[in-house]
Order: structure tokens, then sequence, then C-alpha cells
């Protein structure tokens, strides 16, 4: 990001944060769908996300760091939603596999689907290191300090979330999963 | 699955399909809500570094425009300039903070003509063009785009660290002390890697001789928060890329002054030429009997252990708690103690003190409660706990504060009012400082009104949605160690 840029924002330039949103607008919603897979939820997230950075970035002390800065507001912005999600999701049940695509010997479709919901199982926190390091391509050093952890802890919380989505995965090429509603 | 590599190709595939989202309404939403929302106040430049050797920043930061939290530093007309002859007064060195909101928006202009700007050792006289603006702590000049901004100010604390290597990693800083003299400077500065760099020249400024060094930052290197430190190791003079720095160290009788500028590289030719100009009007005027530099800036590392304040009148100590597995707190000038726990960008827990009714701070919002001067502590905080935007968690209970009698209550703030009732944290942003001016929605605000024998004085403590319940039982600790002398 335009250092310049964010400094003008810092000053309650409107034009020059249009210029910053615009740049940052498409790859946080990406970040937030990701997260959160949902899209409704992610927009929301996206939203607060840009407009709490408007709003907090005088008190950014460093604008130099505004990257790992917005990352973590969207993070947050992200966090909110998903409890906003739980609260609902809690009356949801799942639904069966559509074993038509496991006959169908579909396994790239098997491998979203059971990532899916591999994913979904995972908590937010686990999600976010994950879409954090493997999406964003973020060193995990980058993703603890966005995430407001240490470095060590980002890593357990990859290596555990990728042992749960290699369960998941595992689990499909032993036989299709069914569960019961 | 075959191994942890599929597993990651196969992740990082499915992170990345689909990926068609567009942000376009949810640009437009958010560029239409600006106008309706303010931004929130900044505290500016006063930079504190989530580095490991704890080092904080003094107010001479790299934002370069304003100098702030330098303490002491009156900015008067003299000579029979704009405002009368010259108030030579020297500040203390914690004296209140400066009012209005620093920055550019909120200087005042500067008559052209002769001013002071009298810290307690000096009083340093210079000749103002006009269009420079200017506050109780620098003067600069910010013509429109920040690239093109200029400022000068004298440093008031005692530099007693330089880093030995400015283009360090931030986990590789490593500092050297120096000695009081002007040659202790000199030479630790003559000695600094990793930064562009011409002198020392010797010069005369104000009179006096001075060696007069100008900075850059290399371009392969970071930003950089502080060239030096004082004895706290909290940092000082800022530089950014696109910043010229100059540093005279000036042997005022013996005694080391130092005065920095910079300018932005996008600073016009005859910006640069005041500047120069401002530079050769000083003159400076040793105050006799002065007390010597403050050994420590206006804030900083508040080491374990206990510490003593007087504000308000009211002296007081508290004990900040043993605590190893982070940074701990520090300290911005009296007004308030601060922490951050979780990231580089802010401080998750303060404490700030005050007195009431009569302290320079905690204005204006208590006024919009319609507090009266002498409303007793019970009214106080049945007043405020009721504040509208907060909801009452405790409260008010009669608890007891450093052996006095105090009114207690906790509230959670819910709406962002701005500086409305139910905004208690609203003191000036004078400049610097690891905290924040306004409390936000989903802080907690937990407020301590102590009876001194008939004197009230106010404690708060805030932190974030994001404090640990170990840093929000901190506070607590905190306030339970108060003791008032």
């Amino acid at each position: 990001m335009d250092t310049d840029l964010v400094i003008r924002a810092q000053r309650g330039d409107k034009g020059a944060y249009a210029l910053v949103a615009t740049e940052i607008a498409s790859r946080f919603l990406a970040v937030a769908r990701r997260i959160l897979r949902d899209l409704d939820l992610a927009e929301d997230a996206t939203q607060q996300a840009l407009l709490t950075i408007w709003l907090e970035l005088p008190k950014l002390r460093d604008p130099a760091r505004f990257d790992a800065w917005s990352y973590r507001l969207l993070v947050r912005a992200c966090y909110a939603e998903g409890r906003r999600e739980r609260r609902w999701a809690s009356e949801l049940r799942l639904l069966p596999v559509d074993q038509s695509l496991a006959d169908r010997g579909l396994s790239s479709v098997i491998d979203r689907d059971q990532l899916e919901r591999g994913f979904h199982r995972l908590s937010l926190d686990h999600r976010t290191v994950v879409v954090l390091h493997h999406f964003l391509d973020l060193p995990l050093e980058r993703v603890a300090e966005i995430c407001g952890i240490a470095t060590g802890t980002a890593h357990s919380r990859l290596h555990h979330a990728m042992r749960a989505l290699r369960a998941a995965l595992d689990a499909d090429t032993r036989a299709p999963v069914r569960e019961v509603i | 699955m075959d191994s942890e590599r599929d597993v990651t190709r196969i992740v990082r595939s499915w992170l990345r399909e689909d990926g068609h989202e567009s942000a376009d309404r949810i640009l437009d939403d958010v560029l239409a809500l600006l106008d309706t929302n303010t931004q929130h106040l900044s505290w500016w430049q006063a930079r504190r570094i989530a580095g490991v050797r704890n080092l904080t920043t003094l107010a001479i930061a790299a934002a370069a425009v304003v100098v702030v939290a330098v303490v002491g530093i009156n900015l008067l007309p003299s000579f029979g300039g704009v405002g009368g002859p010259a108030a030579p007064t020297s500040a203390p060195s914690d004296a209140p903070a400066a009012r209005g909101t620093p920055g550019p928006d909120s200087w005042s202009e500067i008559e052209p003509g002769n001013h002071v700007i009298a810290t307690p050792q000096m009083r340093i006289h210079l000749t103002m063009p006009a269009g420079w603006k200017g506050d109780e702590t620098g003067i600069g000049l910010f013509p429109g785009v920040w690239t093109g901004s200029l400022y000068l100010a004298p440093a008031t604390y005692e530099v007693s660290y330089v880093l030995t290597d400015v283009c360090a990693a931030e986990a590789d800083i490593d500092l050297i002390a120096v000695g009081p003299t002007v040659d202790d400077l000199t030479t630790a500065l003559v000695n600094q890697t990793g930064i562009q760099r011409s002198g020392p020249t010797d010069v005369t400024l104000g009179g006096y001789p001075a060696r007069k060094f100008v900075l850059n930052l290399l371009p392969s290197c970071p930003t950089r928060d502080g060239l030096w430190a004082d004895a706290s190791r909290t940092y000082g003079l800022g530089l950014r890329h696109g910043e010229t720095g100059t540093v005279y160290v000036v042997d005022v009788n013996g005694s080391r002054l130092i005065i920095t500028s910079s300018a932005m590289n996008g600073a016009s030719s005859e910006h640069v030429a005041q500047l120069e100009a401002i530079a050769a009007s000083i003159e400076i005027e040793p105050v006799p009997n002065a007390e010597p530099l403050a050994g420590v800036g206006p804030g900083g590392w508040l080491p374990i252990g206990s510490h003593s304040l007087t504000v308000d009148g009211v002296p007081f100590s508290f004990t900040v708690p043993a605590l190893s597995y982070d940074r701990g707190w520090a300290r911005y000038r009296k007004v308030y103690i601060s922490k951050d726990t979780v990231g580089p960008q802010g401080a998750e827990a303060a404490i700030y003190w005050t007195g009431f009714p009569d302290s320079a701070d905690m204005v204006p919002c208590p006024n919009l409660l319609g507090l009266p001067r002498d409303a007793s502590a019970g009214a106080i905080a049945t007043k405020m706990a009721a504040a509208p935007g907060t909801e009452l968690v405790v409260g008010p209970t009669d608890v007891i504060v450093g052996g006095h009698e105090a009114k207690h209550f906790v509230l959670t703030v819910r709406e962002t009012l701005g500086c409305d009732p139910g905004f208690f944290v609203t003191w000036d942003p004078a400049g610097g400082g690891p905290g924040w001016w306004t409390t936000n929605a989903g802080d907690t605000i937990r407020v301590w009104i102590v009876n001194l024998d008939g004197k009230l004085f106010v404690l708060v403590g805030v932190s974030t949605e994001d404090a640990s319940t170990s840093l929000e039982q901190e506070i607590q600790d905190i306030v339970d160690t108060i003791q008032f002398e």
C-alpha cells in the first residue's frame, strides 16, 4: 500500500481513502469469504472492516504497517460475523453427502465437498490462519502479527487445521461418509 | 491421502477457486458512508513499537509535521512581534498538555516576525516567515500535501542511546549508550551505520558552535521510528523514506542542545529555503541556573515496581505488576499509563487519572453530563453510571482506594457517540502516547471516584474488546496498589 496515500487518508482525505479502499476491497472480500465460507457474511465483514479502517485510520501510528493492521481489522470483522453465524447455525442440520457425486467418481468435487465440511468444522481461529497462510501466502510470522498471537501459536493452529482437513479428505478416500439428519 | 504435501496442494487449490466475488457494491456503500462517519481522533506521532527491546517512541517521530509531546515548550511572540513583548516562561517539564487536536488543521498561524521557543533550559529566538504554523510544541509548514511538509523543534530530553544500525531489523535493533557532551553524541552519530549521512559539519547556530548532520534513510532500509532514545529507551527522531532530517548538536557553554528539523523531499525549494532561514535566524539564550534536561522524554516504559506521580496536586504512587510475558505498561506524561499485548498497534488497556472538577484534563464530556462543580462523589457516580450510550455492569458501589472512600462502577460502551456523555476518556490528544482518546463501542470503562478529604480524584480504567482477562485484572491490580501521600 502506498504509504503517502495512507497518510493522506489518515488526515481525512476521502479521495485518498477511496483509492485505498478500492485497492484492498476485492482482496478483503476474497479473504473474508474464505474464512467465513458465506458470501453474505463476507460482504458484511468486508464492509464493516473498510468502514472501521476509515474511522480508526488516524490512530494507526505507523502507516507503513497499514497492511497488517488492516488485515487485523478484517479478521476482527470476520470474527464478529462468524459469531453471528454461530447463533443461527446451531439450529441447522448437516446435509448428507451427495452420494451421486461419489458414485460418479468426481473426486475433485468430493474433495471440495469434504474440504468444505472439514473447513466448516474448524474454529474461526484455525480457518483464519489457514486462509492467511495458504491463500494470501503470508508467512506465519505475519499471520501471527495479524491475529495477535505468538508465532508458535500460529504454527500450532495451522498444524491442527491441516491435520483436520487431511482427516476430512482421508475419510472420503476410505468411504463416503453419511451424516444422519 | 498420500502426503502432507498433497493435502497442502489440495487446500491451496481449493482456496483459490471460485474467486469471482465483486466488491463494487461494498465499495459504493462504504464510500457513501464516509461523509456520515467522522474519523476518530488520533494520538499522532508517539509510536510505541512492539520491539523485543522494549523501545517506545518519543514525540519527535517520523510523521514529521508536528513535533508533539515535547513537554514544556512555549512558542511565544517576542521582540515586539504580534502579541507584545516576550513572556519569558520556563514551563515545568510536566506542564499540562497542549490543547487542540495535533496536526496541521489545528495549528494556529504564526504571524511573521520574531518568536521564542522557551524550554526550561533555553530560550530559542527565531524569525518566522509568513505562512508557517505551530503550536506549543513545535513549528512546521504543511502546504497541503504531506510530501511537502517541514518542521523544526528542539529536543527537551537527554539523548542517552543511539541506534548502532539504523537499517537493522526490529528484532535486531541495538543501542549504544552515549555520554552527555556534544562530542559524545557526535561520535555516536558518526559511528551509526545503515543510514545515509552527511556531516558532521562545523557550523554556528544561534551564536554557538554546533555540529550539523543531514540524514536520510537508505532506500533498502525500513522506516525508522527513532534514531536515538532517551534513558527509558524511548525512541526519538524518527525518519521515514522521502524525508531529510537535519540534526544540530549545539554546544551552549558546555551544555548540549539538540535541534532537529525535517523536510519531506516534496517540499518546494522556497519552503526549504525558509526552513534554512529560520534555522539561520536562531538565537540561543540559555536560562540561568536552569535544571538539566530531563533524562527521559514525556513517556516510556515503566519498570516493574512502584512509581510516584503528582496529578492535579495529588501525589500518589502505584505499582506496576511483576509480569514478564509481555512488554509491560508504559506511561505517557502524567495523563495515563497503558499497555498492549496482542499486536503492534494500539493499547488494549489504559488507566487515566485526573482531579475533579478543576483539572485541565478530562474535558469536556463530564461537563456535558451536567455535573455541578460541587458534585459529590456519589452524585458524580450516579450521573456517570447512567450516561447515554453505555450499559452499567457494576455498581455504583462503595470501595476503598488507597485508604480513602471511593465510588466505583463499571460500564460498557454500546454506542459510538463521539464526544458525548458516555465518552469519559476525552483528554485532549495533546500528542503522543500509546493510548486512545475516546472510548469506542465495545470498550469497558471502570471508574473510581476517590474522595480525598473533600477533594475528588478520578481514576478511569479502560480496556478494549481485545483485552485479555488478565490484562483487565491488571487494571484492578494497579488500582489496588495506589497509595495517596
